[in-house]
């Protein structure tokens, strides 16, 4: 198995997380402003 | 290497750590505090979380402390293909369930637990074996999850392990006690922010302390030829396939994830499930790649002890501020399990025990949040004591496995199939019981007849597994077919072989007995039940008109 290879086979784990992160974040940040918006409870 | 290779923190520091943890945690819970709160907010958020907290919430309540030291110690094991051994199936744990999800609210849409919506369909003795395997599924979490704790701060402080037990178990009651599932959310996104963020930088932190890919890759040249084979076989049949068979097991037993299934925006449930099952993936097949690190670089854990591992390589090659983020990453792991657990469980007292059978829907909402509240305390105290004890759980643990494997079966068919009868129900699951522990404890030697018999019966056991969660994703046909082709590969292949790994055998069969008993009980009955009645039966106990439906309910056809 090459360098690049098993580099990648390691580190695309934290960089998928770091996309689920912001996905979620940017996500609950829109549902925040909605509930601020509609006037009611968040969660 | 020995014990001092481990980092020590001052009592002091990690007193002040943990006192940050909590404290931010509580103070989060005030922003949602609420006087008007009902139960039904306080069991399932009023069935409309959103998105975004929804899938932070599954994501965060899967992944337990010992996510992390499972999934190194597969890694450090089995080498490459270890850590998915362990990460990708826990995910699948996540995906498999959200099809039947969708079902369970289109059957019950005021549902709190699954609990509820068996009882609706078949009574109480069903119902009452589900609540109970989700009873001792939670409270064997919660102590597993106080002990991880109560070891994290023995290995890396001073302090003794009782204190960080106690320390845990308050801090997670403060928070949770009041606002009960809603506080759970919230901060479950919290403390998974906090988790990714900290997973980003201590997998990579952690590869180039050791020298970067080239130095772990020319390590990896000491080790077997299965450990560098990302197709290992030894790693599929002792790590990967009984964690695959468990996949539907685990899913359904748990009250955690049936509460958060009730909880979401009926509309988000698919995206919700497929996006934490990434997110679980993610951090957990990369911690693993911890252990395959250590593996590499010859590392021997502490005393022999797998769950050494983490902590050993982050005290080894990082500096303090990681390994105090690495604290934070398990406190925050472990917290968000437990407090979901709390509130699975006084969902559970309050619906299934108080609501069902001692209230019998009449129930007074103020004495069921009271009931909820106290269960949380008694569960804690409960869960600290056992914690406390270091007793050893396996047996328990096997038990509530078989427990899980044996209901899949009849708790899936009856929310489908109208002809599932109670007595089928009940006895599909005492049969798949008994016969799981002849094979799991050897009670009859396995060999001539009996283990040909064991390993039909676990053939069966593979083509339900497979059926259902074809099934679930692409209709009946489709799991008929996928079921019987599952059944033919698994008698070709596992006759005179499955005898030889006990724990597949054992899991496969309590499938395959509980399928067998459910259906030919069920096909000796005349019975029909018309599913309307489930939504009918399951109500909201703040509001006893049942017809008043969440926005955007579909009900049953």
């Amino acid at each position: 198995m090459g360098t690049w290879i098993f580099a990648a086979y390691v580190l695309v784990w934290p960089a998928l997380s770091l996309a689920v992160l912001v996905v979620l974040s940017v996500s609950v940040a829109r549902d925040l402003r909605a509930a601020k918006r509609e006037k009611r409870d968040f969660i | 290497m020995t014990e001092t290779s481990f980092y020590q923190f001052s009592p002091v520091t990690i007193l002040l750590l943990l006192a940050a943890f909590y404290g931010g945690t509580y103070l989060l819970t005030l922003l949602i505090k609420s006087d008007r709160q009902g139960t039904d907010a306080f069991m399932v958020a009023n069935h409309r979380v959103g998105f975004g907290m929804g899938a932070a919430s599954m994501t965060a309540t899967w992944i337990w402390a010992a996510s992390f030291y499972a999934a190194a110690t597969s890694g450090y094991t089995y080498g490459l293909s270890g850590p998915l051994h362990y990460g990708l199936w826990g995910a699948l744990m996540i995906l498999f369930i959200y099809p039947f999800g969708q079902r369970f609210r289109k059957l019950a849409p005021n549902g709190h637990t699954l609990g509820e919506l068996i009882h609706a369909r078949h009574g109480a003795s069903s119902q009452l074996i589900l609540a109970f395997s989700n009873v001792l599924g939670s409270l064997i979490s919660l102590m597993v999850n106080f002990t991880a704790a109560g070891a994290l701060v023995s290995v890396l402080s001073p302090l003794s392990f009782q204190t960080g037990v106690v320390i845990a178990g308050i801090g997670v009651l403060s928070y949770t006690l009041t606002s009960g599932f809603r506080a759970s959310v919230f901060t479950d996104f919290a403390q998974l922010v906090a988790l990714m963020a900290i997973a980003v930088v201590i997998i990579p932190a952690v590869l180039f302390a050791m020298g970067g890919p080239g130095t772990i890759l020319d390590g990896m040249s000491t080790l077997t030829a299965e450990q560098q084979n990302l197709f290992s076989m030894d790693a599929i049949l002792n790590q990967g396939a009984p964690y695959f068979v468990a996949v539907l097991a685990y899913a359904i037993g748990n009250q955690t994830i049936s509460q958060r299934l009730f909880a979401v925006n009926e509309q988000h449930i698919k995206r919700t499930f497929v996006t934490a099952t990434v997110g679980y993936a993610a951090i957990v097949i990369g911690l693993g790649m911890i252990g395959l690190m250590a593996l590499s670089a010859g590392i021997e854990p502490v005393n022999g002890d797998m769950n050494n591992l983490i902590p050993q390589v982050v005290s080894t090659y990082l500096p303090p501020v990681f390994i105090a983020l690495f604290f934070i990453l398990v406190i925050g792991s472990l917290s968000s399990t437990a407090d979901s657990d709390l509130s699975a469980l006084s969902a559970i007292v309050m619906a299934d025990v108080y609501g069902k059978n001692i209230a019998k829907d009449n129930a007074d909402p103020k004495k069921m949040l009271l009931i909820g509240r106290v269960t949380m305390i008694v569960a804690t105290v409960c869960g600290l004591v056992f914690a406390s004890f270091a007793l050893d759980i396996l047996v328990m643990l096997v038990f509530v496995g078989a427990l899980w494997g044996a209901i899949v079966f009849p708790v899936i068919a009856s929310c489908y199939w109208n002809r599932i009868t109670n007595a089928a129900f009940t006895w599909a699951v005492v049969a798949a019981l008994i016969l799981f522990c002849v094979a799991r404890f050897d009670l009859l030697p396995m060999q001539g007849v009996t283990a040909l018999l064991f390993e039909f019966l676990a053939a069966i056991g593979g083509g339900v597994v497979i059926g259902l969660m074809a099934f679930g994703f692409f209709g009946t046909r489709t799991g008929l077919v996928a079921g019987f082709i599952a059944f033919l590969a698994t008698a070709w292949f596992g006759t005179h072989f499955l005898r030889d790994y006990t724990v597949l055998l054992a899991s496969l069969t309590a499938y395959g007995v509980s399928t067998l008993v459910c259906v030919a009980i069920s096909l000796a009955s005349n019975q029909r039940f018309d599913f309307d009645q489930i939504g009918k039966r399951v109500g909201n106990y703040d509001d006893k008109d049942v017809t008043d439906l969440p926005d955007g309910t579909v009900t049953a056809k």
